[in-house]
């Protein structure tokens, strides 16, 4: 369900990194409890856009609105109560229990010098019940594939309870299977009712499910609407530089067709 | 490990080799004279045993003991601190220059003859002003990112280490020299119930801040991106272990000059035995830390007439074992 | 061009020739200079100058004797702690402005010493050759080392230093041993009677930072023993670090605190709870080691005078007759050619500067 009133709202941003401008003048809007993907080729700016749409960064000119509220103007843990992220590469550190890590996702609501309580601890539990990693809680997670140590970090951005999740090329280090298993997760957890936004450069995956599509093209402007709508052979070719055709497949599940492009 | 005996015996051997440690020595004292004397402290009762002996137990040993153990327990759990803000495993409290800053300092008071309260106070002010430098060298656009943290830490060490070979090279060879020299391979020779009222504010009060923040400082090993996404105020909490890792830290050398390998090692055994989350390994790290060093004092001032400076002995016994360590885990730390 | 060219590779070749037999050439020595030789503690053979008029002190203490026996004119460089004697730039104020060849480390600056063109360099020699030892070998620099370990070390390292400065330095250093072993001898009198047990047990320990002691073996070991004491620390050499409760199993009669600042060091030990059980302390027998042109407990010039004033601190009723404080007035007008005010005086025995 689509509420009139969008979740986020991004008006005439602008950021560039020091000298180098990346975008400006974007507006985006983020709708409740759908799945956004932002879609374009590498360096374009995907990544920064979903960093400032998140408030991870300041924009330069311009605003992003949670609800009613300037992003910006939240304190940090009050934004992660409501922002959730998960980032493109994950260096381990130290052998963590899977628990452990998602309790991490707590931290919003902790002050400094408290540790997660009981109550906690459910939530945590359940959150890895969802993303099917209860059996591993107990194991370091840094002995997980890259697969499942990314449905540990999606635990542990559920437990932060957010409005809305930002993920940042969910699948570009995952294999074949955990990348559909991925997606899958990502796509559950829409159906549930979280907002999401995802940036990937693959359009395949935007086609999977249904949503909205933000197109970046390079030079850092935005054609956003339906998925169905945005990504056609002519937009892909514009923006890709390599011709691109879409065309339609039955699906194997037998439940209608599916959109798929490919420059081959 | 289950964790009540964990714990019970993080807390029973410190204190057992405490006790140890008060009739052990040069000087032949019976265990059960220290356990009168102690008793007598709380009870007041007619001494039979010599003034002597009481002197040495509890104006020598006592504050020497319980000096080690604070010193002991402070580095480690300075170590661990660090090595989990920083994300790396060989990472020292010497990282960002108080260790350096506050060996010269205590070089400068030697060369102008200060008496021992007056170097505890100078070595200690210097071990601060340099981790001041480094952090106010560290700083990018209202942040301080680990690796200008040490970078600037090298620098600033860099720079205290050549003052402090200058000092060397005005310091007379009779016995100002030798007395530097003596002073920065470690050693406990000085310590006193002064000297332990000195030093146990500033390194109880750090322990204390890093034991309250130990749960955070697991997110802030997940890297600053991260932790800032899950709301954590990345910039105050790495300058609240900073602050607290450097009063440890120079009130450590400032009461017993530079020992080595303990803020390294230390944090690796309580991995080993507890595990890497803050919350089980800071506490962990004081007890292991308390006991070890606790334990090589007991060996340099008794093993021979003439004490063995403590650096060498944590050297001696911590860079082996950290081959060791080395060779098992094979360079991965997880 | 042909012609050009042959007369121009004739020209070179000439040239090359010429050089060659330049390089070659012996340096013409019409009068080489006369030489002696003398045997240094090393046992190695040295060749000086016949006459020596540029003298280099590496050894610190040295610089006292060098000046004692008259060579102050002599002395061309000198160490960096040695410059800095307060008492030896009042007794010798060039000192001050003589170039530091020399540090603590046992570094040598090689262009401070070759610009001072000295003839010979006077080292103290432990066992082992100084570190400098190889960094000079290429300069033709004659090095005399001296022994440092004894009371009659240091009687041989006036009498060399004596030797290596010329015929009157070497009549100054006679008169000077002959003082110095009629002191030792004066003393020994008395002390060589003394049974063990009437023997006190000394412990020197230095001032600074760390504490240590001074042990057996070493040359403050065989000025507590000449004396008529006996070394409380049982330990070989100089400056061992020792734990106080060591000190406390030795419990010594008295202790000697050397090297400066000595008298703040003994006010500190005297005040110590720590200390208070030792008989030393309890006594009230702790004492600050006078210190004039050097420190007196070590190997300056005048150790001569140490033997006297140990020995009256250890047995005042046996040395009943000996005035230390005249002994170093008639020592200082007889070796240093100086009269030493009350004043001054009393500032040599509290080891303060002048």
């Amino acid at each position: 369900m689509v509420l009139s009133e969008p979740l986020i709202e991004m008006r005439n941003a602008a950021f560039a990194y020091g000298a180098r401008a990346v975008f400006s003048g974007l507006d985006l809007d983020v709708n409740q409890g759908e799945l956004l993907s932002i879609l374009g080729p590498n360096g374009c700016g995907k990544s920064t856009l979903l960093r400032c749409l998140g408030g991870a960064l300041s924009l330069n000119e311009g605003s992003v609105r949670l609800g009613k509220t300037e992003l910006s103007s939240l304190p940090p843990n009050i934004r992660a109560r409501r922002v959730g992220f998960l980032f493109q590469q994950h260096t381990p550190s130290f052998p963590f229990r899977v628990f452990d890590v998602v309790s991490m996702g707590r931290a919003p609501y902790l002050g400094l010098f408290d540790v997660p309580s009981a109550a906690d601890a459910t939530l945590i539990a359940e959150a890895l019940e969802r993303v099917g990693m209860l059996h591993a809680r107990e194991r370091p997670y840094t002995e997980l594939s890259g697969g499942e140590r990314q449905l540990v970090l999606l635990a542990r951005t559920l437990v932060q309870q957010p409005e809305v999740i930002l993920l940042d090329e969910p699948t570009s280090h995952l294999d074949f299977r955990n990348q559909v298993v991925s997606l899958r997760m990502i796509s559950a957890l829409v159906q549930q009712g979280i907002t999401m936004v995802m940036t990937t450069h693959d359009p395949n995956h935007a086609l999977l499910f249904p949503g909205r599509v933000a197109l970046m093209k390079p030079g850092g402007t935005l054609l956003t609407g339906p998925a169905a709508e945005i990504i056609t052979d002519a937009t892909l070719t514009a923006t890709y530089g390599i011709d691109i055709a879409t065309f339609a497949v039955p699906r194997h599940s037998g439940s209608g067709d599916l959109r798929l492009c490919s420059p081959w | 490990m289950s964790k009540p005996r964990n714990f019970a015996l993080m807390l029973i051997l410190p204190l057992g080799l405490l006790y140890v440690s008060l009739f052990v020595g040069r000087f032949p004292v019976a265990p059960q004279q220290v356990a009168h004397i102690l008793y007598a402290q709380l009870v007041p009762t007619a001494p039979d045993w010599p003034r002597s002996i009481e002197t040495i137990v509890l104006q020598i040993r006592l504050p020497r003991a319980l000096l080690a153990m604070l010193v002991g327990a402070g580095l480690s759990i300075s170590g661990a601190a660090y090595q989990g803000m920083f994300r790396n495993p060989l990472v020292s409290t010497d990282i960002l220059g108080v260790t350096a800053a506050s060996g010269f300092g205590a070089a400068v008071a030697l060369l102008l003859s200060f008496g021992a309260v007056k170097l505890q106070l100078v070595a200690f002010a210097f071990g601060l002003a340099g981790v001041a430098l480094t952090y106010a060298l560290a700083r990018v656009y209202r942040t301080t990112p680990v690796l200008m943290l040490v970078l600037s830490g090298v620098v600033v060490a860099a720079f205290f280490s050549a003052l402090l070979s200058g000092a060397k090279y005005l310091a007379d060879p009779e016995s100002k020299l030798p007395a530097i020299t003596y002073w920065l391979l470690g050693s406990l020779n000085s310590a006193s119930m002064r000297s332990l009222a000195m030093a146990a504010p500033p390194i109880i009060v750090g322990s204390a801040g890093l034991l309250l923040a130990r749960w955070k400082l697991n997110i802030l090993a997940m890297g600053d991106e991260e932790a800032r996404a899950l709301g954590v105020r990345t910039e105050w909490l790495k300058g609240m272990v900073i602050v607290c890792t450097t009063l440890i830290t120079a009130a450590a050398v400032s009461v017993c000059g530079i020992v080595g390998w303990v803020g390294l090692v230390i944090p690796h055994v309580g991995r080993m035995l507890v595990g890497p989350d803050h919350r089980h390994l800071l506490p962990a790290t004081l007890s292991i830390g308390a006991t070890y060093l606790l334990f090589i004092d007991d060996i340099a001032r008794s093993v021979s007439a003439t004490e063995i400076p403590l650096g060498i002995l944590t050297a001696v016994v911590g860079a082996p074992f950290f081959a060791y360590l080395l060779r098992r885990t094979g360079g991965t730390w997880y | 061009m042909n012609r050009l060219r042959r007369l121009l590779s004739a020209a070179c070749l000439a040239a090359a020739a010429c050089l060659a037999v330049a390089a070659t050439a012996q340096p013409s020595d019409p009068r080489a200079a006369p030489t002696r030789q003398i045997t240094d503690a090393a046992g190695r053979v040295v060749t000086l100058p016949a006459t020596v008029n540029r003298v280099a002190d590496a050894w610190h203490a040295n610089n006292s004797t060098v000046l004692m026996l008259g060579g102050a004119s002599k002395l061309v460089a000198t160490t960096v702690q040695a410059r800095k004697q307060p008492w030896l730039q009042r007794l010798y104020p060039r000192i001050e402005s003589l170039p530091a060849a020399f540090n603590a480390a046992g570094e040598v600056n090689v262009e401070t010493l070759i610009g001072a063109r000295p003839d010979v360099i006077l080292m103290a020699y432990d066992g082992s050759l100084p570190k400098w030892f190889d960094t000079i070998s290429p300069y033709p620099i004659a090095v005399v080392l001296m022994p440092n370990t004894s009371l009659e070390d240091l009687a041989t390292t006036a009498r060399l230093t004596g030797q290596v400065l010329g015929e009157r330095e070497s009549r100054v250093a006679a008169d000077y041993v002959r003082y110095f072993e009629g002191n030792i001898h004066r003393v020994r009198q008395i002390t060589d009677r003394l049974a063990p047990s009437e023997r006190p047990k000394v412990l020197h320990t230095s001032s600074a930072g760390i504490l240590t002691a001074d042990g057996l073996d070493t040359l403050i070991d065989d000025w507590i023993h000449v004396a008529g004491g006996v070394n409380a620390a049982q330990v070989k050499g100089n400056g061992r670090p020792v734990s106080l409760e060591q000190i406390i199993a030795w419990n010594p009669d008295v202790i000697i605190v050397g090297s400066a600042p000595n008298q703040q060091s003994r006010a500190a030990i005297l005040a110590d709870p720590r200390w208070s059980g030792i008989k030393a302390v309890r006594t009230g027998k702790v004492y600050a080691n006078p210190s004039g042109a050097y420190l007196w407990d070590r190997h300056g010039a005048e150790s001569a005078l140490q033997v006297l004033w140990a020995a009256k601190l250890l047995h005042p009723q046996d040395f009943a007759d000996l005035d230390v404080r005249r002994e170093t007035k008639l020592f200082y007008s007889r070796f240093f050619h100086y009269t030493l005010t009350d004043a001054e005086l009393r500032s040599i025995m509290n080891a303060t500067a002048p």
